[in-house]
């Protein structure tokens, strides 16, 4: 059987999406769109299912690309065989409103009947059966946060499928119907619809009228005009603080214990060896370590976005965020930008609309991460000792002013294509996560980018073993004899080497025209954590009396009159230029290739243009 | 008088929606069509306005400054 799992949004969709399929699930594209679907099994008593979590959507008459995505998969759904509609008794109306719409398409419905609980604790007795004979389609009383055993849910799928006349269906008359053609009826019917749903809510007998809400004292100060957005600020530093403190740990775990036990296992002297410890291995710690900031990550948007603080979030920011072409939404994963870009990019699917959702996904990889903070400490540390903490504090002012630089570009050439719109959005009452559903799907998630993102990463750190692994032609080591293949004690005497020379060339401009920089600047390009180990290995730092920073200070002062420019150049560039690999290949993951291409080439060009104009412009004064 | 001028508390009827027909019918199928009431029940910031809609008055939308910039209103 194939289900779609259609409501609109919050209403505990992605919650009992998570508790039918577990770990059985992934994520994918609609055909052609980025818009995010959600594809799962459940493993039913009977057999497997296959679900599909559309987009959360109000009206067929759809007013963004992923009301649209959720609208085709339905009004062209000879794929879908039955549409399990999830509806929150609590605020009905909207659901409603979307149920009689789908039952203009004759496609069998079951209603999942959701928050019945918060209804009981007030005092109302609902009755499976009356929704039944009142919405015309069976219904089923769930809690996704708690039960376990949708046996119930599963009968009743069979049941209605089984006694629907497939030649009734309106796709299956030959006329299938095409979104446009939805929308128009959709337009044309809206006092109709309003009244049916404001009969069968009264029937219902689920109306509180209006009374006042727990939510809405919560509102008070959650959207308040002066505490809200300070609330807000605080919870997603809070977020930020709380998903690096615990991701720290396991992190120092991957690279400092199991990496180095694992190599030292691999410590024979043949280049086999050396390529599962210095190329796989490397590409296998490299994708661990992002595995825990990922989950906590999840966990967190999860908890935000269930308990219904995500959809005021969006209230709060969306001014602001509109500026540069942003939903409200958007500030979250930005703000998470600055811990890892990775899950950052991720944390993206909060975002509803997808070219907001694709604008943040291109803004985010100019958030100062913590690895390009050991990097900014380590060159500040060397070149600028004495005022370090006010360059420190300038790079992430700039990295602010950059983002909203290019988020007003990136606006501006989107103009043509979209007039300011109305930002309109149903909230829903504030409720407490399911932790079973949450983690589940955490763990999914992650291992979807384990599966998805190690196979590209583990394959460029093997190249790039390999490019330092072969010995240039006549070079010789410090003992004179012949390099052999994976034994160059030095990296410039490698085709590694070669390539960070001629790319050296590139930042004559700039200010920093030296290989042992540009090799760490190609290692930082694969992940910002190896640009230190690269320019210490390039410099052959540990094995020289001068430290680091003074052999820094000396290539600088080799290359520019203006040592503390063309460092301030540099640090520019390791800000703006692309965060990692890893980045690209999930943003290509989560987008596709152009976007991932796209990101590629706005950090570069920006990285290249700003480092460019503030040498240039420095060396006039 | 427009949306945007309301202050917490205040009853109002919808008088004129003065968006492009898609965001109209969007409104509508919340309940925010012309001739429909609602109460302001929160103002955000920047502008939005938290309403009280629905058909039985229990569903909370969330509209921003842009848009409340655009809805006609009359005071009840």
């Amino acid at each position: 059987m194939k289900i779609a799992l259609a409501g609109v949004s919050n209403v505990g969709k992605s919650t009992l999406f998570n508790a039918l399929t577990g770990l059985k699930q992934r994520t994918v594209n609609a055909p052609g769109t980025t818009v995010k679907l959600e594809v799962g099994v459940w493993r039913g008593k009977t057999e497997p299912h296959e679900i599909i979590d559309l987009p959360g959507f109000y009206s067929f008459a759809t007013i963004s690309l992923d009301e649209q995505v959720a609208s085709e998969a339905l009004s062209g759904g000879k794929h879908i065989d039955i549409i399990l509609f999830v509806l929150d008794a609590t605020r009905p109306a909207k659901s409603l409103y979307l149920l009689k719409q789908l039952k203009f398409f004759k496609i069998p419905i079951v209603v999942a009947v959701t928050m019945v609980d918060i209804l009981e604790r007030r005092g109302k007795l609902l009755d499976e059966k009356h929704f039944t004979q009142t919405l015309g389609h069976p219904c089923i009383f769930l809690n996704p946060k708690r039960d376990t055993d949708f046996t119930e849910l599963e009968a009743s799928l069979h049941a209605t499928l089984s006694t629907s006349d497939e030649e009734e269906r309106y796709i299956k008359k030959g006329s299938l119907c095409v979104a446009a053609d939805v929308a128009k009826i959709a337009q044309k019917n809206v006092q109709d619809n309003l009244d049916w749903v404001g009969k069968i809510e009264q029937e219902l007998g689920v109306s509180d009228g209006r009374r006042r809400t727990k939510s809405d004292i919560l509102d008070r100060f959650l959207l308040h005009p002066l505490f809200g957005p300070l609330i807000f600020l605080a919870l997603m530093l809070l977020c930020f603080v709380v998903i690096t403190t615990c991701a720290a740990p396991f992190i120092d775990f991957f690279g400092e214990v199991l990496g180095p036990a694992v190599a030292n296992l691999l410590v024979a002297d043949n280049p086999v060896v050396k390529l599962l410890r210095d190329g796989v291995l490397a590409g296998v710690i490299t994708v661990l370590t992002f595995v825990p900031t990922m989950f906590f990550t999840f966990i967190f948007l999860g908890v935000l976005d269930s308990c219904g603080v995500l959809s005021r979030a969006a209230v709060v920011g969306d001014r602001l965020m509109r500026k540069v072409g942003l939903d409200g939404r958007a500030l979250m994963p930005l703000i998470l930008g600055y811990g890892c870009n990775l899950p950052a990019i991720s944390a993206t699917r909060i975002i509803p609309e997808s070219s907001a959702r694709k604008t943040a996904a291109l803004l985010i990889p100019f958030t100062l991460c913590s690895a390009r903070l050991a990097v900014f400490i380590t060159i500040i540390d060397a070149v600028f000792p004495e005022s370090a903490a006010l360059v420190l504090f300038g790079l992430y002012l700039f990295s602010i002013i950059i983002i909203i630089l290019v988020g007003f570009v990136l606006k501006w050439l989107q103009k043509g294509k979209s007039a300011e719109s109305p930002f309109i959005v149903s909230l829903p009452a504030y409720q407490v996560p399911g932790v079973k559903q949450l983690l589940m799907s955490s763990v999914a998630k992650v291992g979807e980018f384990v599966k998805d993102a190690s196979a590209i990463i583990i394959t460029i750190t093997c190249v790039c073993w390999f490019l330092q692994a072969v010995p240039l032609p006549g070079r010789v080591s410090e003992t004179g004899e012949e390099y052999q293949f994976a034994a160059v004690d030095n990296v410039h005497d490698s085709v590694f080497g070669v390539a960070a020379d001629s790319v050296s060339h590139i930042f004559v401009p700039l200010g920093f025209d030296n290989w042992q920089i540009s090799s760490s600047l190609i290692s930082g390009f694969i992940a910002k954590e190896a640009f230190v180990g690269t320019l210490e290995q390039a410099y052959q730092a540990p094995s020289t009396e001068d430290g680091l920073g003074k052999l820094l200070n000396n290539s600088l002062a080799e290359t520019s009159p203006k040592p503390r420019l063309a460092a301030l150049s540099l640090l520019l560039f390791i800000l703006l230029y692309t965060p990692c690999m890893a980045t690209i290949v999930q943003i290509a993951k989560e987008f596709n290739k152009r976007t991932a291409a796209t990101s590629l080439l706005i950090s570069l060009t920006t990285a290249y243009l700003v480092s460019l104009l503030v040498y240039q412009i420095g060396m006039l004064f | 008088m427009l949306m945007s001028k309301l202050k917490r508390g205040d009853n109002f009827r919808v008088v004129a929606i003065n968006l492009a027909d898609a965001f109209k019918v969007r409104l509508a199928e919340m309940g925010l069509g012309v001739g429909t009431e609602h109460t302001i029940m929160q103002r955000s910031a920047f502008g939005a306005k938290i309403l009280e809609s629905g058909v039985n008055g229990n569903e909370r939308i969330a509209v921003d400054a842009f848009c409340a910039g655009k809805v006609e209103v009359e005071r009840l």
